[in-house]
């Protein structure tokens, strides 16, 4: 699916494609999702019941992370040789240790905070198989004492600790491009800062877009105050990714070495994606700022197409960093054009099911472990508190 | 007649002498030198590469490209060309309005790095450099992440579509410690390509060359595959 142009080493072609691209985007949304849950625990209460909804949103997206690179790999039964066997030199390496940090910190964080529930639903639930799972999952604790619970407390602050510094190396997945010295494109200092930027950006409007739809599922009312701190994060993280993108844009221009020459015919090709992410960054920025200054029904919609174009425009950011570098070829003296194709393993179809993977997951990990109680239920003993402060 | 003393002091010094560790005075490392002055462009080495070692269509353990620098309106203008890699010669090329400044053909295989990317950036060590300078790859073991693709500079490597792992040249290791030359070097008709290690007298009177090159220094991959009698505008 590349045809090239001018002279290009014969053995060249892109050999990420698409799946590879879903992968570090994946791990931005991860990152700025784990963020947003560490400003709630450390620093902003008002973000407090957002919490559990941005831990059944997150550890989707941890689950399905690995999947882009599993299908991309062209042994994939292989995979586990990298624990077996790695080598420390290579970030992918390190990527794998970093991952299942990650994993296990975020499945530690989900069973503190659901401890209590999962002793109270494993009495409480009416569906036996619901109930037994519950009980496996109390895993035989069910101290709920003040005591026992402030000791939750004091681990959740531990782990969300250990996830945020995680989710940060696993932002740094960019060095895994950033250390190719040999392509252009990836070779430049300010790639990894602007990569972790954007995640944050993106995680951040991937927790708005969530906390919206959860609210409406839960049929709970939306509360203005926590879209105007998530927004506020979220415009000035993506600002900072946009003007770190231009200033490298920008340099690279200005300097006009060697592979500036491709870079630029390469322009052509790199154009869509450059003005979706530009169109959609400076859009987004308006909308979040603007957003401030309404209230009701506008404020939300306004929030969720800026969500929804930081997102697109991060994608297309990954995008051109991913497929777009992979355009030059090391010759410098030509590039190669890519259009995915439809069917395969590095289709657009297979890149469609991985995305959809993380809400599907999402869907079970929300009946399972419900972040809210639906307003119209009510229950007839009242259920024990989760927090110290309730306690 | 020697006495017990001496004897001993005699049998404790040859021990000594038998047990130290025996170093050879030649250097274990091979190289790969390219005169390109000799390459003819008749494709002969990729043929025989593809046949030695089953290389699929469509991909290169080694390949020519052709370099023409001709001057367009006072400025040094390079041409440079791989049709299929150069497998099937090169076609005659139409220069006559131009005023060429040189032409040649120079052929491009594995480096084999003495700092090779490819090795720092495999998650699994399934590519490695050997102790004799070889940087070889256990199809076993790799995981096809093609990470080594990406990491190459000089686009040596591929993805093999049947196996579903990562190839590329191996100076024929299997020849070489068989006492062979590379396929390459065994048929090329006019010696361009040298192979051997780095104290044979051929490619020590060669690395005394003060013009000899390697590709892409900046890099610092320090590569063992040398060039003779190529342009600024080869790289």
């Amino acid at each position: 699916m590349s045809e090239a142009f001018g002279y290009v080493y014969p053995n060249h072609e892109v050999f990420w494609g698409i799946l590879i691209v879903i992968y570090p985007y994946f791990v931005s949304i991860i990152t700025g999702m784990v963020t947003i849950y560490a400003i709630s625990e450390f620093w902003r209460k008002e973000l407090k019941p957002l919490e559990k909804m941005i831990l059944v949103g997150t550890f989707p997206f941890v689950l399905s992370a690995l999947l882009p690179l599993l299908l991309d790999l062209g042994q994939p039964q292989r995979a586990f040789e990298i624990y077996v066997t790695p080598n420390f030199s290579s970030v992918m390496a390190v990527f794998g240790i970093v991952y299942l940090t990650e994993l296990f910190a975020i499945l530690g964080e989900l069973w503190f905070v659901y401890r209590v529930d999962f002793i109270w639903w494993s009495q409480t639930e009416r569906n036996p198989i619901k109930r037994l799972i519950y009980k496996i999952l109390t895993l035989g604790v069910y101290d709920i004492s003040k005591k026992a619970i402030e000791i939750d407390h004091k681990v959740i602050k531990v782990l969300t600790f250990v996830e945020l510094i995680a989710a940060w190396c696993l932002s740094y997945v960019s060095f895994l491009f950033g250390v190719v010295k040999s392509n252009p494109w990836w070779n430049t200092t300010i790639l990894p800062v602007s990569f972790v930027f954007g995640g944050l950006a993106a995680g951040g409007a991937m927790v708005l877009i969530l906390y919206l739809l959860f609210s409406s599922y839960y049929g709970k009312r939306v509360d203005e105050k926590i879209i105007d701190i998530i927004s506020n994060y979220v415009f000035f993280f993506l600002l900072a990714a946009f003007a770190l993108e231009m200033i490298n844009t920008i340099l690279y221009a200005y300097k006009e070495d060697i592979a500036w020459a491709v870079i630029r015919i390469t322009s052509t090709e790199l154009a869509v994606p450059m003005a979706i992410a530009v169109i959609g960054s400076l859009e987004a920025l308006l909308f979040l700022r603007y957003s401030r200054m309404v209230s009701g029904a506008l404020k939300q919609i306004m929030v969720v197409i800026a969500s929804i174009s930081v997102l697109i425009a991060v994608f297309a950011l990954r995008w051109n960093m991913v497929i777009g570098a992979q355009l030059v070829d090391y010759s410098l003296r030509g590039y190669v054009s890519y259009t995915p194709p439809l069917f395969g393993k590095e289709g657009i179809l297979a890149a469609l099911f991985v995305i959809a993977a993380p809400f599907v997951i999402m869907a079970i990990v929300n009946y399972f472990l419900p972040p809210y109680e639906k307003e119209v239920e009510e229950t007839e003993i009242s259920r024990p508190t989760t927090s110290v402060s309730e306690a | 007649m020697i006495s017990r003393r001496e004897f001993l002091k005699s049998g404790i010094k040859l021990a000594i002498i038998l047990t130290l560790p025996v170093s050879s005075a030649k250097s274990e490392k091979y190289v790969y030198v390219i005169d390109a002055s000799r390459c003819i462009g008749c494709g002969s080495c990729v043929r025989a590469c593809r046949e030695e070692n089953n290389v699929p269509e469509g991909k290169y353990r080694t390949w020519v490209e052709r370099y023409v620098v001709y001057m367009n309106e006072g400025i040094e203008e390079v041409y440079v060309e791989s049709p299929e890699g150069g497998e099937h010669g090169f076609e005659d090329l139409d220069f006559s309005d131009k005023e060429v400044l040189r032409a040649y053909f120079v052929p491009k295989l594995c480096m084999h790095c003495e700092k090779p990317p490819c090795v720092k950036v495999c998650p699994v060590n399934a590519t490695w450099l050997t102790d004799d300078g070889f940087v070889l790859i256990d199809e076993d073991h790799c995981i096809g992440c093609k990470y080594c693709i990406q990491a190459c500079p000089y686009g040596a490597r591929y993805f093999h579509e049947e196996k579903h792992v990562v190839d590329k040249c191996t100076w024929c290791y299997h020849r070489v410690k068989r006492g062979m030359k590379p396929a390459c070097v065994h048929v090329c008709p006019t010696g361009a390509r040298i192979f051997g290690k780095i104290d044979d007298k051929e490619i020590e009177e060669r690395l005394r060359d003060p013009t000899i090159k390697i590709l892409k220094p900046e890099l610092n991959t320090r590569p063992k595959v040398f060039y003779q009698k190529i342009g600024w505008e080869v790289w």
